[in-house]
């Protein structure tokens, strides 16, 4: 389906359509507290809580598994260990062999072993306090360079080359080797995980869960319980907050309530404790990017061998398409000719690392800014003329390393707006002048360009159905297979739905995500969600439409193309009816008005082998430019200003995607500055809770933040009403803090030895690039 | 062992009975009221997910209310109080509260999830008549974690609260709430007698703790709460027999007497404010950066000093002012300087039924400069990493006189002794040399926070700001001053 022209008449158009800034469909029930997430779900009769008994070694075999305190603790009604569970004690989302629950040996610290139902909450978790564990210590691997040596990969190496690499190396001019990190990072969600899991007639089941995958919660409950898909139905209104952090991992929580609930025969919920979401659950991977470059005089580079490494944790999870988007973000905005990049997901005695924003992307693009940071201070030139020479664009300069070309490249466009609206250059000269009278506080400034491929790398996933029923007063049921985690999924595709009908949007209801309704979908995540389940409630809304539209034209006594629908009517020759009574009409003539929509992204195509193909459907592009100072006694840092122009295409809700492209920079600005995950020499995660893992507050946004919208850049590709993608890549556009803190220690130590710099950018990180810590 | 809580809700009278001493204000909002709006981000007083406004009752016959965080205060230390959750906003005719409002109209929640809780913050921060500064703003919002929103929304929300004024609607409504509490509280004065079992103890006057402590040397006591609350609601430990000192008004006294000021063990740290920042005005910045606004709110000088942490916040900043501590028990009083107060990790020089009355904190001579920092991961609200206060006396232009202390270094707050020395005599130059000397005064330990060597490397570098910020004032010496 190709996009449809918004309709009006006499300029009138529906309240709520595509495009228009209106408020997020829950934003009055959040202020109130009347938004129902899954903890807040009425106490069904026999309702039981669930607590989870922790592993504390990073590894080890577990000798002894004494649980007979805690089956008599009080209340208690249920203990399952690995060997209760009903079908495959299996949670792994691609590959297999994931437990829910150790059985004989443990992996990480705080791997769930066994799980307790009972009464209340508490005496869950008092019961949990009585278990006896004991363990053999086993070697542990716990960081990617220990994996490295030890060659400990959850899945086999992955390899992306174009070119001859060593031929390239041959002829160049120079060469140098690098090596950057950057840390892991939790999703802190403010809702930790939860799920409620309610047992129905035989086999069958409610599901309740906070998750962006309902369809995959739904398959792991199934394989964990031995049911068919059919016997189970997972449903989520909203979540609060995912960020990738509910994608895959969402199912263990599912999965463990499920398994309560059967083996009790009695509704179960159970809902992690911040610290036992942060110990249990996966994070972003944290990153080492080794490279070798060669390049001319100018800093062109046309030899590029890079190695990425991720820290996989102890199963695969979705660590192969994470690595692969590495991988495939490692270009970031330049044209590599010669390229190989080798990846690696390393196998550690930590927790299993998952999808977060970005899903990889992050991390490529660090390794890609650590290459052109590398050569200009191996040239003696600034960032912005290393990237000069490497943009994408110009003769033969259109294709990335795994062969897709980069057309309607808006880099060239945002670059300059940018650089006039933030008067880069003169800030440029400010800055000089404020560091050679400064000796303690020293400022820095840096653009960073981004590009993100929008769509699943895996083709088969660019896929979505919804489901709509018009009701005979008018209103509007929608359902989708996308879910809602904050990001105002729901508020645009009934904006979308809106349009289409030429209603006001208070006549759509949004409904919960629920298996039943829209099945085998794909998880709400790769930034994709508007795109795809837009498209697919289009699809839904025209089909009733037309249908719509057949009735009206038989009833005006015009042409089935004459009929217009706009501004909550439908109009047809001299006459008009409202919409509530076209749809009365259309049952009374016995026409159906409901209909599934379905949507598949057209022109995609991977080999996730050889890793070429044309895996995106389109480039989102942005920049940001951004001045950070730094304190040379003491490490601490701050940034103070930043400057955003993003391209959404033409937006369907501008304030909705200003308020992802915020949250999303402050998100990565807390990666890249503060947010610190540290583990002590045995494994144990030190930082498991806000006490101790530091998320940025409001003072910690740029001082003077300044974001804007591309304007007038509608999408080249037919996506939702020309709109792209913008959940993950601005998350991104945070590397430009980084790189200004970077450019603010160069003031100091010289570019060369800034490059030491380390993600998290911390106090103690910024000291160290400074060399006053050894 | 279990006590009855009279309290408003939302304006209704509520009679809690059986109430455990370690169920949390939370606990009882969610799982006894179902007033689900409420909610849990950590537990642990950090994320604000769980905010209500604490309103006691006032002089002018409606209450003070301060945004606190529900998971760590105790439902029983809520007896005699209102309190108004996210649900209790709207008016009569259900229209929402310009907190609320505003968040709506600036976009200013994405997930929901944070946001009664930030609704509540603003909310406080009308109460309490705060005004439009971002300063006082970022403040308000310390304490709330945003994990959606990048908080500029929040913050364009707060301002135009700010500017839409007072809310006469809420005026009224305390006052008729008040006469609804004062109700409560009369026709449960024949019930406290069932507050007085053993096990959570409410006196009133300083001689009845005296006693109860000679009798139950064991129990502990309760001040803010904000350190023993975490301990119950995080870690689900059962902190035994309480005494709270919710009701000892002379513990809550500040004095601004001839020699220094008297801080009341029991006074909070926002009501200290406005005296520390005529006397003290670096103390009052550091106390500002203590938790957030909710940990303010009920958090106490003399817990923190009673807790005794090495990285507890207000102690270098009294031991560089040279504060006394007052020690009562039934057996009289006796002063202690703070730096024998601290004797080893986590152990002070209290003895078994002794507890801490005041803080004597003498006046700096004219002249004395006094300076502190905090260095931590993240500006408000985090623990400090290493800390350190420094009062120094000028003698032409030399250092005639030095205290300097700090936190994070040693396994308790404590003095720099040999930097001290170092410092006599010198003059006011940055020194990288000088500030080595922390080296000989400190072994500090590797943690999460930050390694050894920085915690040395930072605390050097701190000596060094110091000697760069009073020589010259022109140069910035902070990021924070940009
Ligand atoms: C989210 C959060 C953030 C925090 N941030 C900081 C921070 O930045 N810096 C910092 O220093 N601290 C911080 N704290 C710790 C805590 O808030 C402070 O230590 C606070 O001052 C403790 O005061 P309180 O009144 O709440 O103590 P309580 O918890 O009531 O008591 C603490 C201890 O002191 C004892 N005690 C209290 N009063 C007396 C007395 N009069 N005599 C004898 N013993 C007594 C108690 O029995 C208890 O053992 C934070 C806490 C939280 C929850
Ligand atoms: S729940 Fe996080 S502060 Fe209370
Ligand atoms: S709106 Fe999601 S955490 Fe604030």
């Amino acid at each position: 389906m190709n996009v449809i022209s918004t309709s009006s008449k006499d300029g009138l158009r529906a309240k709520g359509g595509v495009g228009q800034s209106i408020a997020h469909e829950s934003a009055n029930r959040h202020v109130r507290g009347s938004a129902i997430y899954v903890d807040d779900m009425p106490e069904t009769e026999g309702l039981l809580h669930a607590w989870v008994i922790l592993s504390d070694r990073a590894h080890a075999k577990i000798t002894t598994l004494d649980l007979s305190a805690v089956k008599v603790a009080p209340g208690v009604v249920c203990v399952c260990t690995a060997d209760d569970i009903p079908g495959a004690n299996d949670v792994a989302p691609i590959l297999s062999n994931e437990p829910l629950l150790a059985k004989n040996v443990v992996e990480y610290w705080g791997q769930a072993i066994s799980i307790i139902a009972a009464e209340t909450e508490a005496q869950a978790r008092a019961a949990a306090s009585l278990a006896v564990i004991e363990y053999e210590n086993l070697p542990a691997l716990l960081t990617i360079d220990a994996a490295l040596e030890a060659k400990s990969l959850v899945i086999k190496p992955m390899v992306m080359v174009r070119g001859d690499v060593d031929g390239a190396f041959a002829r160049v001019g120079h060469m140098l080797e690098g090596e950057v990190r950057a840390g892991g990072q939790d999703h802190f969600y403010l809702e930790t995980h939860v799920a409620q899991a309610e047992p129905a007639e035989e086999d069958e089941m409610r599901v309740i869960s906070s998750t962006q995958h309902p369809s995959e919660v739904q398959h792991i409950v199934c394989r964990l319980l031995g049911a068919p898909y059919a016997a189970i139905t997972v449903e989520v209104r909203r979540m609060g907050g995912g960020f990738g952090g509910k994608e895959s991992q969402a199912s263990q929580i599912a999965g463990m309530a499920a398994v309560l609930a059967r083996l009790s025969r009695r509704p179960v919920r159970l809902r992690l404790s911040r610290d036992v979401d942060m110990m249990m659950t996966g994070k972003r991977h944290d990153v080492l990017g080794r490279f070798k470059l060669g390049f001319d005089d100018t800093g062109r580079i046309e030899a590029a061998d890079i190695v990425i490494a991720i820290r996989a944790g102890n199963v695969p999870d979705l660590s192969g398409p994470v690595l692969q988007r590495a991988l495939c973000h490692v270009d970031n905005a330049y044209y590599l000719p010669n390229v190989r990049v080798n990846g690696y997901a390393c196998k550690t005695h930590t927790v299993s690392n998952t999808a977060f924003r970005g899903f990889g992307g992050p991390q490529g693009m660090v390794v890609a800014e650590a290459m052109i940071a590398h050569v200009a201070a191996k040239l003696g030139k600034t960032l912005d003329e290393v990237r000069a020479v490497n943009y994408y664009g110009g003769e033969g300069r259109d294709t990335t390393p795994y062969g897709q070309r980069v057309t309607d490249n808006n880099m060239p466009r945002i670059l300059k707006e940018v650089e006039e609206s933030a008067s880069i250059a003169a800030r440029r000269e400010a800055n000089a002048a404020f560091n050679a009278s400064s000796p303690i506080v020293k400022k820095g400034l840096a653009l960073f360009p981004l590009k993100f491929g929008i769509s699943f790398n895996m083709p088969t996933l660019n896929q979505a159905g919804a489901l709509i029923h018009v009701y005979t007063d008018g209103s509007v049921h929608l359902n989708q297979g996308g879910t809602e985690m904050g990001q105002g999924l729901y508020l645009k595709v009934a904006q979308v739905v809106a349009e289409s009908f030429q209603i006001d949007i208070e006549h759509v209801r949004v409904s919960s995500t629920r298996t039943d309704k829209v099945p085998n979908t794909s998880a709400t995540a790769a930034s994709a969600g508007s795109d795809l389940n837009g498209m697919a409630a289009l699809a839904a809304a025209e089909t009733i439409k037309a249908r719509m539209r057949d009735v009206a034209a038989a009833k005006f006594g015009v042409a089935v193309d004459e009929v217009i629908f706009a501004n909550g009517r439908i109009y047809g020759g001299q006459k008009s009816l409202s919409f509530a009574e076209l749809a009365k009409c259309c049952w009374l003539e016995r026409v159906s008005l409901s209909a599934a929509g379905f949507y598949k992204t057209p022109d995609i195509h991977f080999d996730a082998e050889t890793c070429t193909g044309e895996p995106f459907y389109y480039f989102t592009y942005g920049v940001c430019a951004a001045e950070a100072a730094i304190d040379t006694l003491t490490g601490e840092n701050r940034i103070l200003r930043a400057d955003i122009i993003e391209d959404v295409g033409a937006s369907l809700n501008p304030v909705i995607d200003i308020g992802q492209i915020e949250g999303a920079f402050i998100q990565g600005m807390g990666w890249l500055t503060m947010e610190e995950l540290w583990w002590d020499k045995d494994g144990r995660l030190k930082t498991h809770a806000p006490s101790t893992y530091k998320i940025p507050t409001s003072r910690d946004i740029p001082v003077d933040f300044r974001v804007k919208l591309l304007g007038d850049a509608p999408n080249a590709k037919p996506t939702i009403f020309r709109s792209k993608a913008i959940g993950e890549p601005p998350f991104m556009l945070a590397l430009a803090c980084f790189l200004a803190l970077q450019d603010a220690v160069a003031s100091v130590v010289g570019a060369e030895k800034a490059l030491r710099l380390e993600a998290p950018a911390t106090p103690e990180a910024i000291l160290r690039a400074l060399g006053r810590v050894e | 062992m279990t006590v009855t809580v009279r309290f408003l809700l939302n304006g209704k009278q509520r009679i809690a009975r059986a109430v455990e001493p370690t169920r949390t204000v939370l606990q009882h909002l969610r799982v006894h009221e179902r007033a689900l709006g409420t909610k849990e981000g950590c537990a642990e007083g950090d994320c604000g997910a769980c905010t209500v406004a604490l309103g006691r009752p006032n002089g002018e016959g409606g209450f003070d209310f301060r945004a606190v965080n529900s998971c760590i205060l105790l439902t029983a230390e809520i007896d005699g109080c209102a309190i108004t959750s996210v649900e209790g906003l709207a008016d009569a005719e259900d229209r929402p509260h310009p907190a609320q409002a505003k968040l709506v109209e600036h976009h200013g929640s994405q997930c929901g999830y944070c946001t009664p809780g930030i609704a509540m913050s603003l909310f406080a921060h009308e109460r309490e008549g705060r005004g439009g500064a971002l300063d006082d703003i970022h403040q308000t919002l310390s304490g709330n974690l945003c994990r959606c929103t990048g908080y500029r929304p929040i913050i364009d929300a707060a301002k135009d609260m700010v500017a839409c004024g007072r809310s006469v609607d809420f005026d009224a409504r305390e006052r008729q709430w008040r006469e609804a509490l004062d109700a409560l509280i009369a026709e449960g004065a024949g019930d406290k007698a069932q507050i007085d079992i053993a096990g959570y103890e409410v006196p009133t006057e300083l001689k009845d703790l005296d006693r109860l402590l000679a009798k139950h040397p064991e129990a502990r006591l309760l001040a803010g709460g904000t350190d023993l609350g975490v301990a119950v609601a995080k870690r689900a430990e059962n902190p035994g027999p309480l005494i709270s000192l919710s009701r000892l008004n002379a513990l809550k006294v500040i004095e601004e007497g001839e020699a220094g000021v008297v801080i009341g063990a029991g006074a909070t740290y926002e009501k200290a404010l406005p005296v520390l920042d005529r006397h003290f005005p670096a103390f009052a910045d550091i106390v500002r950066r203590i938790g957030s606004r909710q940990v303010r709110n009920l958090a106490t000088i003399g817990g923190n000093i009673c807790n005794a942490s090495p990285i507890g916040d207000s102690a270098p900043c009294l031991l560089a002012l040279n504060a006394e501590v007052v020690l009562r028990s039934v057996e009289g009083r006796r002063m202690v300087p703070l730096d024998k107060f601290f004797i080893a990790y986590r152990k002070t020089a209290l003895k078994p039924g002794e507890y801490l009355e005041a803080i004597h904190v003498p006046y700096m001579r004219e002249g004395d400069v006094f300076r502190a920092y905090k260095l931590s991961k993240r500006y408000d609200q985090d623990i400090s990493t290493v800390s350190a206060a420094f009062v120094l006396r000028m003698s032409d232009s030399k250092i005639a006189a030095a205290r300097a202390a700090f936190g994070g270094m040693a396994a308790t707050p404590a003095r720099a002794v040999a930097l001290e020395k170092a410092l006599v005599g010198a003059t006011l130059e940055r020194s990288a040399e000088l500030a080595a000397q922390l080296g000989r005064d400190f072994k500090p330990l590797s943690d999460f926070r930050g390694s050894a060597t920085y915690r040395l490397a930072a605390g050097s570098g701190l000596v060094e700001r110091l000697l760069a910020e009073v020589a010259n004032k022109d140069v910035p010496t902070e990021v924070w001053a940009l």
